[in-house]
């Protein structure tokens, strides 16, 4: 078996795990909001930044993947097809931080961003506070992604 | 008292209805809200007063402010109907209507005993339509109803004909069945909970008042409700002498704060009601989940209960101070 069918695995990952985290932590807020704003459409201001929070971790996820196909030539026509099954391997363990973080941390980001929605409802005035919240659970997908692409660079 | 798993963590089923609910939360009235309401000059500036409220549509409606039951009759059908929609569970509505499916069976019975109509007493929050019941009971088709229902007129036409055709024991069999499907039936943990507590609270009620009527011993067997935390055997196991016996037995207890009232039946059920609220008010944290929207319910039915409570005492002339020692905030 070749190396690059893992890396395109390990390429699939990271922008598949991270976008499911991403369309379920945009989803949840999502349906919060349609329910404040249906009954206070003034808030969509408000409550627009904790829905789309969640969705960072999906674009990290895809830039992630972005630099891999590169590594492998995906780009420049020049496909490394010969990849031994170690370095395919290692394309998939670099994938892997930015696809699971991504994963866990934009569902817990979408919760956070839900309670943010249904404070926004009762105290507009406190949503930004929430919003430092969410950010400190979009700390770890940062993290996640600035360790694959580290490890990414790393590789040859 | 926490013998029941936790809400699952991301039952987002309900998202658009939270959502929903926390904003209409905020229309709920305050204490000073309510002192506003308090202060009014009469039924008629009280009126007035909810006219820019929720409730203005329903009370725009009536010409006289003594007719403030239609309104709020009406407004309770509307809310009923609404967490109806936002909840979109059968299930659920129909513990939540069960009590006045209940009440309606009590009336109907009531009715069928005594030959007459009784159906204007029916309430329309009921699962079951009241028209439907009342054909029901009119063709005495009771096959028709579900098996829960079928059971309870069994049982309350039993104890009515084995003790001396006595309406009270009918009413005391059919709060022992409604007890039973309200603490059973639910699947939801908040809600069994809330009516396992609803029930302890209206046992410690009711040995309170037996006690003060001097019948505990004769009544407790059949007035005690099944289905609390706090086992009826239990209760009758203790054996009670008097209210002091069960002061001492239950003051270590979330109910301590109604055993203190007991010189006071007003005090009682204001402390029964607050400590339900209490409970109910404790999800205010929970972002996700169907506990928010039922807490709301149970808030709007508080609310309305207590402007009811408002209207009486001005239409009663009764003293603001008097009015607000009653409201449950």
């Amino acid at each position: 078996m070749s190396g690059f069918w893992i890396a395109m695995f390990g390429v699939g990952s990271a922008a598949f795990l991270a976008g499911i985290g991403s369309s379920i932590g945009v989803g949840i807020p999502s349906r919060a909001a349609a329910g404040v704003l249906s009954e206070q459409p003034d808030k969509f201001g408000r409550v627009f930044i904790l829905v789309v929070l969640p969705s960072t971790q999906g674009f990290y996820g895809f830039i992630a993947a972005m630099f891999m196909m590169m590594k492998v030539g995906m780009f420049g026509g020049d496909i490394n097809f010969d990849m031994s099954v170690l370095e395919g391997v290692q394309f998939l363990m670099a994938a892997l931080p930015v696809g699971i973080l991504g994963l866990i941390s934009a569902i817990h980001q979408g919760l956070v961003c839900t309670s943010g929605v249904e404070l926004a409802a009762k105290q507009p005035e406190a949503t930004m506070r929430v919003v430092i919240f969410a950010v400190m659970v979009e700390t770890y997908a940062i993290l996640g992604f600035v360790t694959s692409f580290l490890m990414i660079n790393a590789l040859g | 008292m926490n013998k029941f798993k936790k809400t699952r963590a991301l039952d987002t089923r309900y998202a658009y209805a939270c959502g929903v609910i926390r904003a209409k939360e905020t229309k709920l009235f305050d204490e000073k809200r309510f002192e506003r309401f308090i202060s009014s000059e009469d039924a008629r500036e009280l009126t007035s007063a909810l006219h820019d409220s929720d409730y203005g549509p329903y009370f725009r409606n009536i010409d006289s402010p003594h007719k403030y039951e239609d309104a709020f009759l009406e407004a309770r059908v509307d809310l009923f109907n609404e967490i109806e929609n936002l909840i979109d569970e059968p299930k659920f509505m129909r513990v939540l209507r069960g009590r006045f499916d209940f009440h309606n069976l009590t009336v109907l019975l009531k009715g069928k005993i005594a030959d007459k109509d009784f159906t204007p007493y029916c309430s329309p929050l009921g699962s079951i339509p009241s028209e439907e019941l009342t054909e029901i009971f009119k063709e005495e088709s009771y096959n028709k109803l579900p098996f829960y229902i079928q059971e309870t007129i069994e049982t309350g036409i039993e104890a009515y004909f084995t003790h001396h055709h006595n309406l009270f024991l009918l009413n005391l069999s059919i709060d022992r069945e409604m007890a039973k499907f309200l603490t059973t039936y639910p699947e939801n943990d908040f809600l069994c909970e809330y009516y396992k507590r609803w029930v302890d609270v209206t046992n410690l009620k009711t040995i309170i008042r037996l006690f003060f009527l001097n019948r505990y011993q004769e009544l407790a067997l059949f007035a005690l409700l099944q289905g609390g935390f706090i086992p009826k055997e239990e209760i009758l196991r203790g054996k009670l002498e008097s209210v002091e016996n069960l002061s001492l037995l239950y003051h270590r207890t979330v109910y301590s704060s109604l055993l203190e009232y007991k010189e006071s039946f007003s005090g009682i059920e204001k402390a029964a009601e607050s400590l339900l609220l209490l409970y109910l008010r404790s999800v205010a944290y929970e972002s996700i989940g169907v506990e928010p929207i039922i807490s709301y319910l149970f808030q709007r039915e508080n609310e309305v209960r207590n402007i009811r409570l408002t209207f009486i005492g001005k239409i009663n002339e009764v003293d603001d101070k008097v009015i607000k020692e009653r409201l449950i905030l």
